[in-house]
């Protein structure tokens, strides 16, 4: 038995979701249509084309996109670079899971630069999809919209700039310290905020 | 330099799933497991059905090999790892991952061995064939393809292994 990172009490509701699952095999869309309704989704949609996502993307309102990367008539990665820049509020910003059989590195940089938020490679558990939806729905990262990338942010840490560049966002700090600007703390101020103190909750 | 700018979203799904009701993820998962294995049977022949489309695409194979047959058992192999593991045959699996890998090579590389494809797919009959049981057999098929996939450099030789 696999011992479940998780809490008997933790608890999730899918039932009123708008999830799209995207698969043009009939074996690969059991899997998926079997493995939500256990997770409580009740009525996924189902497409078998890209165009049949698209119009769901139009039509619907959704939370989460599963996206299988080979569909017939454009790749799963084609139709999440269509979606992310269709400026379809909110579903651009809809979070997006691609799936796939074989998935070398190269693939997995292809899944990223798309702008998908995960790529999870087949054959598909309940475990790491359920992991992966529970972080989605905790993540917080900002969108990046550029001429040549729209999506979620790319770096999951703030590691600053490379070493001896300089930074492109507005936040990016400089690696040098410079001199202070305000004198020195008092040692008594330096107690101050040590000194425990009660708080009314 | 190109000009993007940070956008913030509001993550509309976590508020979603934290809503009352629902219910606990062992639930879920379970439930999940549960209904995956209902269709496992749907699974396995969608997994004969692959391992035939390889077959036929294998027996096409002419020296030098059309790229169209190549990338046919590319998507054979393909469709094969998207069910081989849910229906315990990980070795189909392993083999399965290895062709596809091996031809990812043979592309970058402009190359083609029929041979080393033949010898992936009669490993895939014989692996199908076999007991679940015998883990012994089906672990000399899989260290005889390990070895080939270091030779033909499509994997690196396991650590502390001699060359």
């Amino acid at each position: 038995m696999v011992e479940l990172p998780y809490r008997a009490s933790d608890r999730i509701n899918l039932s009123c979701a708008e999830i799209a699952l995207v698969d043009c095999t009939r074996e690969g869309m059991a899997v998926l249509t079997q493995m939500f309704a256990g997770f409580g989704v009740h009525t996924p949609h189902c497409c078998v084309t890209a165009s049949d996502a698209m119009e769901v993307a139009k039509k619907r309102d959704l939370n989460l996109l599963v996206v299988d990367t080979a569909l017939p008539d454009m790749t799963g990665y084609e139709f999440v670079r269509w979606l992310r820049r269709a400026k379809l509020k909110p579903n651009s910003f809809a979070p997006v899971i691609l799936v796939s059989g074989h998935t070398p590195r190269s693939m997995v940089m292809e899944g990223r630069d798309c702008g998908a938020n995960f790529v999870m490679a087949k054959p598909l558990q309940p475990l790491p999809m359920l992991k992966r939806i529970m972080w989605l729905a905790g993540e917080g990262r900002d969108f990046v919209d550029s001429p040549n990338y729209v999506g979620p942010d790319r770096r999951f840490q703030r590691l600053g700039p490379p070493a001896g560049m300089a930074g492109r966002r507005k936040d990016d700090l400089s690696a040098k310290l410079g001199h202070a600007t305000d004198p020195n703390l008092s040692q008594d101020e330096i107690d101050a905020r040590f000194k425990p103190t009660k708080v009314s909750l | 330099m190109s000009q993007g700018r940070n956008i913030k979203v509001k993550n509309r799904l976590g508020p979603l799933m934290s809503q009352p009701g629902g219910r606990s993820v062992v639930e879920a998962l379970r439930g999940a497991e549960k209904r995956m294995d209902k269709i496992k049977d749907e699974c396995l022949e969608a997994l004969d059905r692959s391992i035939a489309r390889l077959d036929q695409a294998a027996a096409k194979l002419v020296e030098p090999a059309d790229p169209a047959t190549v990338t046919e058992i590319y998507q054979a192999s393909n469709d094969m790892i998207a069910m081989a593991g849910l229906v315990g045959f990980e070795s189909l699996d392993e083999v399965a991952h290895g062709l596809c890998e091996m031809i990812d090579v043979f592309r970058a590389q402009q190359t083609c061995s029929e041979e080393a494809i033949r010898v992936h797919v009669n490993a895939v009959q014989l692996l199908r064939g076999m007991s679940k049981e015998d883990s012994a057999a089906r672990e000399k098929v899989l260290s005889g393809l390990r070895k080939v996939w270091v030779r033909l450099g499509v994997r690196e030789a396991p650590a502390g292994a001699a060359g």
